[in-house]
C-alpha cells in the first residue's frame, strides 16, 4: 500500500470545496485514470464534504470554508493498473494560507506536512487575483505632478505575494533553490477557468500572461517534468448560492466540470487527471 | 517581542527565523545566554517556523546566509540626489512583473520582495484621479552599508546568480567625490570597494537647467574619484531623464571626463518614457558583470632545458 502525501495550497474562494465535492463524485460514481477502491466501499467520514454535496446536488454554490477549519478525508484510491493508494485529501479555510504570508510564520503541522509531501496542488483563481500591471504605462500617460500622496495601495501585487508564499513555503520545507527542483512535484491548477477570458491556448501561457513574475519563478525553478498547468473548472459555469442550476439537479453533479490538460489544451472531463500526474500514475 | 537574542547575526525577535537553525528558538543556547537587552519573561512557546528573510531590503548580516549559496554579483547604483538611480531600479522591477527579462535570464526569486513591493506602490495608484509619482528620496541615514535589492536570476545554460543592486543616497556619493575619506561617506566607500559592476547616472534634466554648471562639475568629479578605484571592473555610464538634451558643450565636457578616467565605460540614455531604456541599462550591467574576468594563468618559467630539471620547477638550478 503506497500512501502518498499531497499538499493543498489555495487562498480563500479559490475552489478548494468545489473541487473536492466535484473530485469525490467522479472517483465514486464517473471514475477515470483513478477511481476509490471497493473493497474499502466509501470513506468512513465524509462529514467536512457533507455541505457541498447537498448544495452541488441542488445546483447551487457552496459556502465558504470556516476559517480555522482543518479536516482531512482518506480517499482510498485505486488506478488503472491496480496500484492501491491511500490519500488523505485536506480541506481548510484558505485564510491560512493568507496568515502563513502575513505573518511568515508556518505552524508545526504546516511544516511536517510540506516537508513529507510528494506534491503540491496549487490552486489559483486568475480573475480574482489583484495585479498592477500598467503601472508604468500610466506614469507616461499621465506625468507626475511632483506631489506625493499619502495613501498608495498597500496591497502586494498578486505576482509577488505568490512568489514570496512559494519562497516561504519552500525554505521552511528545506528546499533550496540553487539547482532546480525535482521534489516537491507541482500542480497548478488556475481555477474557474469557465470566467479566464483569454486568447492563449494553453493553461501555462494563460498564467504567464495573467502572473509573468510567478511564471517565470516557476519556470526558472522546478525542472520542466516536474511542474504542470492545469485549467480547472470543477462547475463547468457559475453557480449561485441561491439559485439552482437545472443541469446539475437533473444530470447530477458528476456530469458537470472539466479539466483543460497542460499539454493538448484541450478540454477533459476526468477531473482526477492532476491528482494523477501529481501521483505519478 | 522586546526580548532580542544574544547573537547579533539573530533577528528573531523581528519575526525571522533562528539564526543558529532551532525552529523553536527558546531553545537555542544562544538565546538562552543572557542578553543585554530587557529581560522580559517569555509568554509562551512558539513552535511556528519561520525565515530568515523579512522582505525588507537586505543588510551585511543577510548577506552571509544569503550569498555563500553561489555566485553573486553586487551592482552599485552611483549618482548624485534625485538622478533617478531609485526610479532605474524600481523601473526594473516592474518590468520583470510584466514578464520580461534581465540580461535574457528567468526570475528565480528575491529575498527583498517586500522592498520591491514598497517602491513600486509609488508608482501604482487605485484612484484614477490621483496622479503617480516618482520613487521618493531615498533617506540619507547614518548606515554604513545601503540597502541592498535582491534579484534571482537563472539564464538557458542554467547559470544561477544572486544580483545585490545597492540603492544608496546620493548625498554618500556627492560628498565622496568631494572628499574622499569624509566620516559620512563611508556607505559610498563600501559600495565602491566591494561592488563587482556600476551604473553612473547623470541627470540630464538637471544638465538642461539653470544648476547645469554645477551638475556638470558633480558629475565630472565623480566620474573622476570613481576611475580611481574602479580598475577593470565594468562601468555603465546613464545619461538619465534622456528625453532633456543637455548643451552640447556640457555633454562633450562630461564624456570628455569619462575617456579619461573611466575609458572602459559603457554609454546609455534612459528615459521613463520609453520603460525598455532602463531595461537595457541594467541588462548591460548584469552582463558583463555575469563572467567575472578570468584570472591570469600562472606560467612556471623553464630554468633550465634537461627533463629532470624541469621537473624540479624553480629549485632546478639549487
Amino acid at each position: 500500500m503506497e500512501t502518498p502525501e499531497l499538499l493543498l495550497l489555495g487562498g480563500p474562494n479559490s475552489g478548494k470545496t468545489h473541487y473536492a465535492g466535484q473530485l469525490y463524485g467522479r472517483l465514486r460514481r464517473r471514475p477515470g485514470v483513478l477511481e476509490l477502491r471497493n473493497d474499502q466501499g466509501t470513506p468512513s467520514d465524509l462529514s467536512s464534504l457533507d455541505e457541498v454535496f447537498n448544495c452541488l446536488e441542488e445546483g447551487r454554490a457552496a459556502g465558504h470554508t470556516p476559517t480555522d477549519t482543518w479536516s482531512e478525508i482518506l480517499l482510498p484510491l485505486v488506478d488503472r493498473n491496480g496500484r492501491c493508494l491511500d490519500l488523505r485529501w485536506p480541506d481548510y479555510g484558505g485564510e491560512q494560507l493568507n496568515s502563513v504570508f502575513e505573518q511568515r510564520e508556518i505552524s508545526e503541522k504546516w511544516r511536517s506536512r510540506l516537508v513529507e509531501a510528494d506534491g503540491w496542488m496549487i490552486l489559483i483563481r486568475l480573475e480574482s487575483e489583484t495585479t498592477f500591471d500598467d503601472a508604468l504605462d500610466q506614469l507616461v500617460e499621465r506625468p507626475s505632478d511632483g506631489s506625493t500622496p499619502s495613501a498608495r495601495p498597500e496591497t502586494w501585487d498578486a505576482n509577488a505575494k505568490w512568489v514570496e508564499l512559494l519562497q516561504l513555503l519552500l525554505h521552511v520545507s528545506g528546499t533550496g533553490s540553487h539547482k532546480r527542483l525535482k521534489k516537491p512535484k507541482l500542480a497548478i491548477l488556475l481555477s474557474c477557468y469557465d470566467e479566464v477570458n483569454s486568447s492563449q491556448g494553453l493553461p501555462c501561457d494563460v498564467l504567464g500572461e495573467y502572473l509573468p513574475l510567478l511564471s517565470s519563478f516557476i519556470n526558472s525553478n522546478w525542472s520542466s517534468d516536474s511542474f504542470s498547468v492545469w485549467g480547472l473548472s470543477s462547475l463547468g459555469v457559475p453557480l449561485t448560492p441561491d439559485n439552482s442550476n437545472d443541469d446539475f439537479v437533473d444530470e447530477g453533479p458528476e456530469e458537470q466540470g472539466w479539466v483543460i490538460s497542460p499539454e493538448s489544451g484541450k478540454q477533459d472531463d476526468d477531473l482526477s487527471k492532476p491528482l494523477a500526474w501529481l501521483l505519478e500514475v | 517581542m522586546t526580548r532580542k537574542c544574544s547573537n547579533p547575526r539573530c533577528f528573531v525577535h523581528d519575526g525571522e527565523s533562528c539564526d543558529e537553525g532551532n525552529i523553536n528558538h527558546l531553545e537555542c543556547a544562544s538565546w538562552a545566554a543572557k542578553s543585554s537587552e530587557d529581560e522580559t519573561s517569555e509568554v509562551a512557546t512558539n513552535n511556528s517556523s519561520r525565515v530568515p528573510w523579512s522582505g525588507s531590503a537586505l543588510g551585511l548580516v543577510d548577506l552571509t546566509n544569503l550569498v555563500p549559496r553561489g555566485r553573486s554579483i553586487l551592482v552599485g547604483v552611483l549618482g548624485a540626489q534625485n538622478s533617478g538611480k531609485t526610479t532605474l531600479l524600481t523601473a526594473n522591477y516592474l518590468q520583470l512583473i510584466k514578464g520580461k527579462k534581465v540580461s535574457n535570464a528567468d526570475f528565480s526569486g528575491s529575498r527583498t520582495l517586500g522592498a520591491w513591493e514598497s517602491l513600486a506602490a509609488h508608482i501604482r495608484f487605485e484612484d484614477s484621479a490621483r496622479n503617480p509619482s516618482f520613487p521618493p528620496h531615498t533617506p540619507r541615514g547614518t548606515g554604513r552599508v545601503p540597502g541592498l535589492l535582491h534579484l534571482a536570476l537563472r539564464n538557458q545554460d542554467e547559470e544561477f546568480r544572486d544580483v545585490l543592486l545597492a540603492d544608496a543616497p546620493g548625498e554618500w556619493f556627492t560628498r565622496w567625490s568631494v572628499k574622499e575619506d569624509a566620516p559620512e561617506a563611508e556607505g559610498a566607500r563600501w559600495v565602491v570597494k566591494h561592488a563587482d559592476a556600476f551604473i553612473v547616472m547623470a541627470d540630464c534634466d538637471r544638465l538642461c537647467g539653470s544648476e547645469r554648471g554645477t551638475t556638470r562639475r558633480e558629475t565630472r568629479e565623480l566620474i573622476e574619484r570613481l576611475g580611481n578605484h574602479v580598475g577593470s571592473r565594468p562601468v555603465v555610464f546613464v545619461w538619465a531623464k534622456s528625453e532633456n538634451n543637455p548643451p552640447e558643450k556640457i555633454e562633450s565636457a562630461i564624456r570628455q571626463a569619462l575617456t579619461n578616467s573611466i575609458p572602459h565605460a559603457v554609454e546609455h540614455r534612459t528615459t521613463t518614457n520609453i520603460p525598455d531604456t532602463l531595461l537595457a541599462a541594467l541588462t548591460n550591467t548584469v552582463d558583463l558583470a555575469w563572467l567575472p574576468s578570468s584570472a591570469k594563468a600562472v606560467t612556471v618559467p623553464v630554468l633550465c632545458n634537461q627533463p629532470y630539471h624541469a621537473f624540479r620547477g624553480h629549485y632546478g638550478d639549487s
